[in-house]
């Protein structure tokens, strides 16, 4: 394929559905006339829980003292995708190069909090919060930013792909909306009469405003929005999206590209996946675990571009903490502090920043902090055009991450 | 405040001596009891306002129906899951002849909210809970003595990590800030003094050890207390400021009697509580025998949890849903039992809805529309159209169900199960 980039093909792919010539595009384009929010821009947040191996994703393939902490774990500099003279990505993640040379993929190193804490529960508790002080861990960095996405649309913020919570999403004015799967749209039967019928049934009876005051009338103008809402999924649904990975976080991420592509008003969506827990035997599980992270990413930047939506997202990918910087016995790492960021779009300045310094004994057992993650937050937050003094407390510096 | 606002909240938590009919009974049943039958209904009717707030608070007469239910769920107690857990609780609130003791215990339960999210091990939030159940109704001091020793909420709250020479605040903060006094009624050097009151009070193999060793005997003052200060002088302390019956009467008048009183009526509501002696039972007596209780704005007034919705649509038509699903449904809908968001609890009210918890709400009722097949259901409310729309809507929607509705229902002659779905979809199937 001489001189034609996946980049470029997916380009004209774009081409062609802005043109009519793919199939579901013109269903997807009827299902988005008028609809407001097309430009808005959109922060996928993608937490990788347990703590992953910052060291074994950004691999710091130069540092000699690395191969030496870990005999059994380093990758050998031959193996690295190298994207400096220093550090490179893991071949696991291989199908983010490509995401790398169009220069959509931004790396920043070292990135943590002060007094670094190895408990996931705490640590993580600081990741949502954006607070290290021991206020009461009620509200999240983007439950605090909610209530202020009013472009009116049904879904401005949501958990994506599982149903849980995370503290980060905290604190909103209404309870952000956890979505499993497509399927939690779907309007089940009682089985007594057509789908069709009992919807109309269920409009009838709960989404009128006339005759109905307080409490009762805020919920039939919910019941309105989420009825539209479940039409728009399963209209979007129909249409398709092809090339995720199987697996956890292929569905999530292909879900949330659904969700954006629905013109919900999506603004902030929340995906995770587990596992990083990596104490032992970590070359059993982390290269899968990074295989299926970076095909899915690599298969939603691909979605974005063929929907028209890829100039308007970033996604962000962290964990609660790094690991220690040797391998411990066991042929695992333990918990660590410092740890790089991924982000992840077109609007993202591809790149690595941030800094660790060489893993020589002048660094006793862990990456250092030299980033604040909360610069992360703020910058962010900052492009969403949300209250980022709000969402993070404190004065932070903002970074050079985003064109 | 004035004279005149102080004199219309003693006027409003006054015994109510209205008219009481089956619009009042349902309104009694959903807030005692998640909800009633048409049986229920008519036999509080009988007994008129007073009797029948202390009825749906007391005991009932029987109760060996009721512990054959509970005998046959204890070989499941021991399984530790969060599933097998949550399904027992619900079965409780579903069968338990007088299941005002476990709205209590969860009202407690999102007071003092614990979630094994954290604690790990299932069988320590059971304990609490158990323990929230036995002692809910009583003084609140002694409940709030004994959360303060409860295993599950130690590992919660970083007990252990509250040492003599090194002292961890969380606990005596969020005793401060959620679970007594309410943010503003305490600084931050009584947190700081409190903290050191409760080094020691620690957790060890799930139970609770006072770690002498670890327990700082030196002098502490907070809240206008001095003195070698330790844990219980805390919570005497803090129970002792008029903020306290404030903060949690004025948090039991807004989840049994409505949202949105004014700050003379939490001052009513707050002195009589304290100077019950944090007497629970009397209170909520006093509160859903109220004049408050029965007016139009405390009517339909509460956006109904997720457990209060299923377990009351279940109460009120003698249904029998699969608890292990419910369970799971419910946690779909954001309340997943045993596993409160946070220590503030479920912000409630609004906040519970959203266009994917509406679509599930809707889902839910279709569920147990679907399973009303075969059940009592069907002949306590007949099979004909006419017959049950009419008696749907009473047994739900004390009769309310929107025109437009009941019209179309009718119309079309739809079967039970689609008309139960629709009635206990609606807006108003939300309120309580």
């Amino acid at each position: 394929m001489s001189g034609l980039t996946r980049r470029d093909l997916i380009r004209s792919a774009a081409a062609m559905q802005m043109l009519g010539l793919l199939p579901g595009s013109a269903l997807r384009a009827a299902a988005l006339a008028g609809v407001p929010g097309a430009a808005e821009t959109v922060l996928v947040v993608v937490q990788l829980s347990g703590g992953n191996d910052g060291l074994n994703t950004v691999v710091p393939w130069a540092d000699d003292a690395y191969h030496r902490a870990r005999p059994v774990l380093s990758v050998s500099p031959g193996a690295v995708l190298k994207l400096t003279d220093h550090v490179g990505l893991h071949p696991a993640l291989a199908a983010l190069q490509p995401v790398w040379e169009e220069g959509d993929l931004g790396v920043v190193q070292g990135v943590g909090y002060p007094d670094p804490n190895r408990s996931h529960f705490r640590s993580m508790e600081i990741w949502h919060t954006a607070r290290t002080d021991d206020a009461p861990p009620t509200r999240g960095w983007l439950g605090e930013v909610a209530g202020g996405f009013g472009s009116g649309g049904a879904l401005p913020t949501a958990r994506v792909g599982a149903r849980d919570l995370p503290l980060a999403l905290a604190g909103a004015p209404s309870q952000v909306p956890a979505i499993g799967s497509l399927g939690d749209f779907v309007i089940e039967s009682s089985g007594g009469l057509s789908a069709s019928s009992e919807r109309q049934l269920l409009s009838t009876a709960c989404t009128r405003t006339e005759g109905r005051s307080g409490e009762a009338a805020f919920i039939a103008e919910a019941y309105a929005a989420a009825f539209d809402c479940a039409r728009r999924l399963e209209e979007i649904g129909k249409s398709g999206t092809a090339g995720f990975p199987n697996g956890g976080m292929g569905r999530s991420l292909d879900l949330a590209s659904q969700l954006i592509g629905a013109r919900l008003g999506s603004r902030v969506l929340y995906v995770t996946q587990g596992g990083y827990d990596t104490h032992a035997g970590q070359n059993r599980s982390h290269p899968t675990l990074l295989r299926e992270l970076g095909n899915s990413l690599a298969a939603f930047q691909e979605q974005l571009v063929r929907q028209g939506d890829a100039d308007r997202v970033v996604t962000l990918v962290f964990s609660e903490f790094g690991r220690r910087i040797h391998e411990n016995a066991s042929g695992g790492t333990d918990h660590g502090a410092g740890n790089p960021v991924l982000l992840l779009g077109r609007p993202v300045a591809g790149g690595v920043t941030g800094h660790i310094p060489a893993l020589d004994g002048a660094v006793d057992r862990d990456v250092p902090m030299s980033t604040d993650f909360r610069s992360v937050y703020v910058t962010l937050l900052d492009w969403l055009g949300a209250p980022a003094g709000r969402a993070v407390p404190g004065q932070f510096d903002r970074l050079p991450l985003l064109t | 405040m004035t004279r005149g606002s102080f004199a219309a909240a003693d006027a409003a938590l006054a015994a109510y001596d209205g008219p009481f009919g089956e619009a009042e009974a349902a309104h009694l049943l959903r807030r005692t009891s998640f909800g009633g039958t048409r049986d229920e209904r008519r036999e509080i009717v009988e007994l008129g306002p007073t009797r029948a707030a202390i009825d749906r608070t007391s005991p009932p007469d029987d109760e060996s129906a009721y512990a054959r239910v509970l005998d046959a769920l204890a070989p499941l107690a021991s399984a530790d899951t969060l599933e097998i857990s949550q399904s027992i609780w619900l079965t409780r609130m579903l069968r338990d002849p007088r299941p005002f003791r476990e709205l209590l215990t969860l009202f407690w339960h999102g007071h003092f909210a614990t979630s094994v999210t954290k604690v790990g091990r299932t069988r320590l939030l059971v304990k609490q809970v158990d323990m929230l159940r036995e002692l809910g109704q009583g003084p609140f001091g002694e409940l709030v003595t004994a959360i303060s020793r409860d295993p599950a909420m130690i590992v919660w709250l970083d007990g252990n990590a509250n040492r003599r020479h090194h002292p961890n605040e969380n606990y005596a903060r969020e005793l401060m800030e959620l679970f007594t006094l309410g943010v503003g009624n305490y600084t931050e050097d009584d947190v700081l003094e409190a903290a050191r009151a409760f080094t020691g009070w620690h957790e060890h193999n799930g139970r609770h050890r006072f770690n002498a060793h670890e327990h700082d005997e030196g002098a502490k003052t907070l809240l206008g207390r001095s003195g070698a200060l330790g844990g219980e002088d805390v919570i005497a302390a803090c129970l002792e400021q008029p903020a306290c019956g404030r903060f949690v009467g004025g948090k039991l008048f807004r989840f049994f009697v409505h949202p949105h009183p004014d700050d003379a009526l939490i001052e009513a509501v707050g002195a009589r509580y304290r100077e019950s002696g944090y007497d629970t039972l009397a209170l909520v007596r006093t509160l859903v025998g109220s004049r408050a209780f029965y007016s139009p704005e405390a009517r339909r007034s509460i956006v109904k949890s997720p457990v209060l919705l299923a377990v009351g649509a279940a109460r009120s038509l003698s249904l029998r849903p699969d608890t292990t699903e419910l369970a799971d449904r419910l946690s779909g809908l954001g309340q997943s039992l045993y596993a409160p968001p946070s220590v503030k609890g479920w912000d409630g009210g609004r906040t519970w809805l959203n266009a994917a918890t509406l679509i599930g709400r809707a889902n839910l009722a279709a569920e147990l529309a679907r399973r009303a097949a075969g059940q009592p259901v069907e002949e306590l409310f007949g099979s004909a159209p006419a017959d049950h729309v009419q008696a749907l809507n009473d047994a739900l929607l004390d009769g309310d169900a929107p025109r437009p509705l009941v019209e179309a229902l009718r119309r079309d002659s739809l079967d039970l199960p689609t008309c139960l779905r629709a009635m206990l979809s609606v807006p108003e199937a939300q309120l309580s």
